[in-house]
């Protein structure tokens, strides 16, 4: 099999995706940073980011058209190129989760610092396990973690609903600054969204790898 | 072979049963067990030399011109085996139409062109044969360009309407199975675009079997796609399929230009 | 980098020598017809300084060595040049034709390669022995179905003109129908036409234009022949009355007077006007051949 000029391009292209991960790993990461330490100057560094991921993302889906276009893809390199388009947009939004969830906290600067709740330590590690797993199973054309990643997200819900449950509860029973409860949950929310996308992520990569779109389907489809 | 469809048995047109052919010691096309729907366009694709163009030239026997080939195997249309011993090669050829890689209409005119199969079959009125003429010609698009010179040479047509021209001779015998050799490797893409949208017409009055190497256009035209290499036949799907997920591993490689 | 400038002029020399030798060559074919055709028409005009040129086309009495009045009539000998090569043509062109189909669209590969050289072969006889033939075979059996007292006559002359010009109708033909695009044959098949009809419906027509031009040549070759005429159809000087009787053409009238004429006479100017005669009708017969030889090639092309 000859290596055609077309392989250095959807690899080039690849590289560009595997960039943009990198970046919004960054941002996740300093946003999970900025929870910890809840030092606001950390801010601008997201929303720095986040804008550096807007352009690539642009970028990055102007050089996706043009192979479409001119190369006219089909089976596997189709596949790729269609799902790089996707996975480059749900990174996006992720970054814009961070910056997001970078927002809230400067909202709520007055009730800084909070202490976490368990559930939104258990959710910042287990968003960056996915995270992690969906962008190499994209880059490593690894089905199994594509398919682990999917099988996260279940976590990530329950941990919403009960974080979301228990500080609506400590509002009425007053045992919680209704203000810092509504930065739990919607940290929460913002959190659970990137899980979702990060899920999104594996599921792209799951087309990418065996051609079978699997969106939509419950987990018990997917484990056949 | 790897194959995920199985065309429900009242939808086959044409079934392949074991076929290999010979051309003298050489094994040109190997075991290949095929149906094709009725209705529908199944294209065959494979890089040159593969055996796409003698497998259709097997389905209208046109294979017999060449003396040292020899054919194993069935090949049912309708069920009939066409190649058992009381086949009526005349009958067989009005009933599996075919359209070649060069258009080759006849230096005589354009009505004598789309007539040609009309007189040697049995006799018909001139009122008649106009009546045909004309519709074969619109059926294959060509009506409005040469309504008005049907009697000039038809050597004297650009090639895309030469092309139809011999699309719409095709039609005028009224075949049920029209097969396309490579019909637009010697015609330019507007002229392609319009055989293409043609073939698209065609399939809903008959069954249409289309050799090319051009994958894009077997991609835009077919519902079906077989993939022959040297030879054999490695992957028959639906054409959405093939071209977004084929199941083997050769065919991914050859239509997306990796070899061929 | 390569440079695309001349280097030295020795190349070119050699080129332009190597042109001028092919130049020359081609020239000289046409200097040599032009030659013969001046000689022709030279050595020919002054036979009618004293014949009239109506007298010489359009009387049939031919009677140079008259001691009375002589006369240099050529039309019986025209009428019979053209009976013979037309009833040469009659039986040649179908037989010819037939044998080129058969060869180019029946005949086994193995059938083919026996017979093609043995037609072309048929052109290799010496005229003489084609006469010989006539003499010793036709004749005789003319003769003999006919209940005449000899066979030596313009039957018999065609007959045997019909035999000599078959290799050129027979290979032009075939060619001409080989030519024929096989691109055609099928699309004529595809349509459910057999055999048959493919060849008259399809190859014939395409190949006409070729199948007339080798009717043409083999015209050319007929009227042109000599030797076979001359022994084989009686050579009476009459005025042609039909098939079955001596007659004598052009070209034998040429070959049995020149041998005895006394020079520079006008009987011997007369004969060149004959010779001009023919050479003006095989031109134009074969000058027809080569028109429509090169429109069937652009036709199929």
């Amino acid at each position: 099999m000859s290596e055609r000029v077309f392989d250095q391009e959807l690899q080039e292209l690849k590289e560009r995706v595997a960039g943009l991960m990198a970046l919004v790993g960054q941002a996740f990461d300093l946003a999970a940073e900025l929870m910890k330490r809840q030092d606001l100057s950390l801010v601008a560094g997201i929303v720095e980011l986040e804008q550096k991921s807007d352009l690539l993302e642009t970028d990055l889906q102007k050089k996706a058209a043009t192979l479409m276009a001119l190369h006219q893809p089909v089976a596997r390199d189709l596949r790729l190129l269609l799902v790089s388009m996707n996975v480059a947009h749900e990174l996006e939004r992720i970054a814009d989760q961070c910056l997001n969830i970078s927002q809230r906290l400067e909202e709520s600067r007055a009730s800084l610092p909070v202490a976490w709740p368990p559930e939104i330590e258990a959710m910042i590690s287990r968003t960056a396990d996915m995270l992690n797993s969906a962008s190499r199973a994209y880059l490593e054309n690894n089905e199994e973690l594509a398919s682990q990643t999917i099988g996260q997200d279940i976590f990530l819900d329950d941990l919403k609903f009960s974080i979301t449950s228990r500080c609506l509860d400590s509002i009425n029973n007053k045992t919680l600054d209704p203000a810092t409860a509504v930065l739990f949950i919607l940290v929460s929310r913002h959190l659970e969204k990137i899980g979702d996308l990060a899920k999104n992520i594996a599921e792209e990569s799951y087309y990418l790898i065996k051609g079978q779109f699997i969106k939509h389907l419950r987990l018990t489809d997917i484990y056949h | 072979m790897e194959s995920n469809i199985i065309i429900p048995a009242g939808e086959i047109k044409i079934a392949v049963e074991g076929l290999n052919l010979y051309y003298g010691h050489k094994q040109v096309l190997k075991n290949i067990n095929l149906s094709i729907p009725e209705k529908k366009v199944t294209a065959i694709i494979g890089p040159s030399g593969c055996g796409k163009s003698s497998f259709v030239r097997i389905l209208n026997r046109m294979n017999d011109l060449i003396p040292e080939a020899r054919v194993e195997g069935r090949v049912l249309i309708d069920g009939e085996n066409i190649y058992d011993k009381d086949v009526d090669l005349v009958a067989l050829r009005k009933k599996v139409g075919m359209v070649f890689q060069k258009p080759n209409p006849f230096p005589k005119s354009i009505f004598d062109n789309i007539a040609y199969g009309l007189k040697i079959g049995n006799h018909r009125s001139r009122a008649e044969l106009e009546q045909i003429v004309e519709r074969s010609l619109r059926q294959a698009a060509l009506w409005d360009e040469v309504k008005d010179r049907l009697h000039q040479n038809a050597m004297k047509l650009s090639g895309g309407q030469q092309q139809r021209l011999c699309i719409a001779r095709a039609l005028a015998v009224e075949p049920e199975i029209i097969l396309f050799d490579e019909p637009c490797s010697a015609i330019d893409p507007i002229a392609t675009a319009r055989v293409e949208e043609l073939i698209h017409e065609l399939k809903k009055d008959y069954t249409v079997v289309i050799v090319t190497h051009n994958m894009q256009q077997a991609a835009r035209v077919s519902d079906y796609t077989a993939f022959l290499w040297l030879g054999e036949l490695v992957e028959y799907d639906r054409t959405e399929k093939i071209f977004t997920n084929p199941a083997n591993k050769m065919t991914e490689d050859y239509i997306t230009g990796r070899f061929g | 980098m390569i440079s695309v400038k001349k280097k030295g002029v020795l190349g070119d020399l050699k080129e332009s020598l190597i042109q001028k030798i092919f130049q020359t060559s081609g020239l000289l074919a046409i200097i040599v017809l032009l030659g013969i055709f001046a000689l022709l028409f030279y050595t020919a005009i002054p036979a009618f300084r004293e014949v009239s040129l109506k007298e010489f086309l359009t009387s049939t009495r031919w009677d140079p060595t008259s001691p009375e009045r002589p006369e240099y009539g050529l039309l019986s000998m025209l009428a019979s040049t053209v009976m013979v090569t037309i009833g040469a043509l009659l039986i040649a062109f179908p037989v010819g034709v037939a044998v080129a189909a058969y060869l180019s669209d029946v005949a086994s590969p193995r059938v083919r390669e026996i017979v093609k050289p043995v037609v072309e072969l048929l052109a290799a006889i010496p005229s003489v022995v084609v006469g010989f033939i006539g003499i010793t075979l036709v004749g005789p059996m003319i003769a003999k179905i006919f209940n005449l007292s000899h066979g030596l006559t313009a039957l018999n002359g065609s007959l045997l003109l019909a035999i000599m010009a078959l290799p050129t109708i027979i290979s032009i033909s075939e060619d001409s129908l080989n030519a024929v695009p096989i691109s055609f044959v099928e699309a004529s098949l595809a349509l459910g036409a057999n055999r048959w009809q493919t060849l008259v419906r399809v190859k014939i027509p395409a190949a006409l234009s070729g199948i007339i031009a080798s009717l043409m040549l083999g015209m050319g070759r007929a009227i042109g022949e000599t030797m076979t005429v001359l022994m084989a159809t009686g050579n009476a000087r009459a005025f042609p009355q039909g098939f079955l009787q001596s007659v004598r053409t052009l070209t034998a009238n040429i070959a049995i007077e020149l041998g005895e004429v006394p020079y520079y006479t006008t009987h011997y100017y007369a004969l060149f006007a004959i010779g001009l005669v023919l050479f003006i009708m095989t031109f134009f017969v074969n000058l027809t051949a080569d028109v429509i030889l090169e429109k069937q090639k652009r036709k199929l092309q």
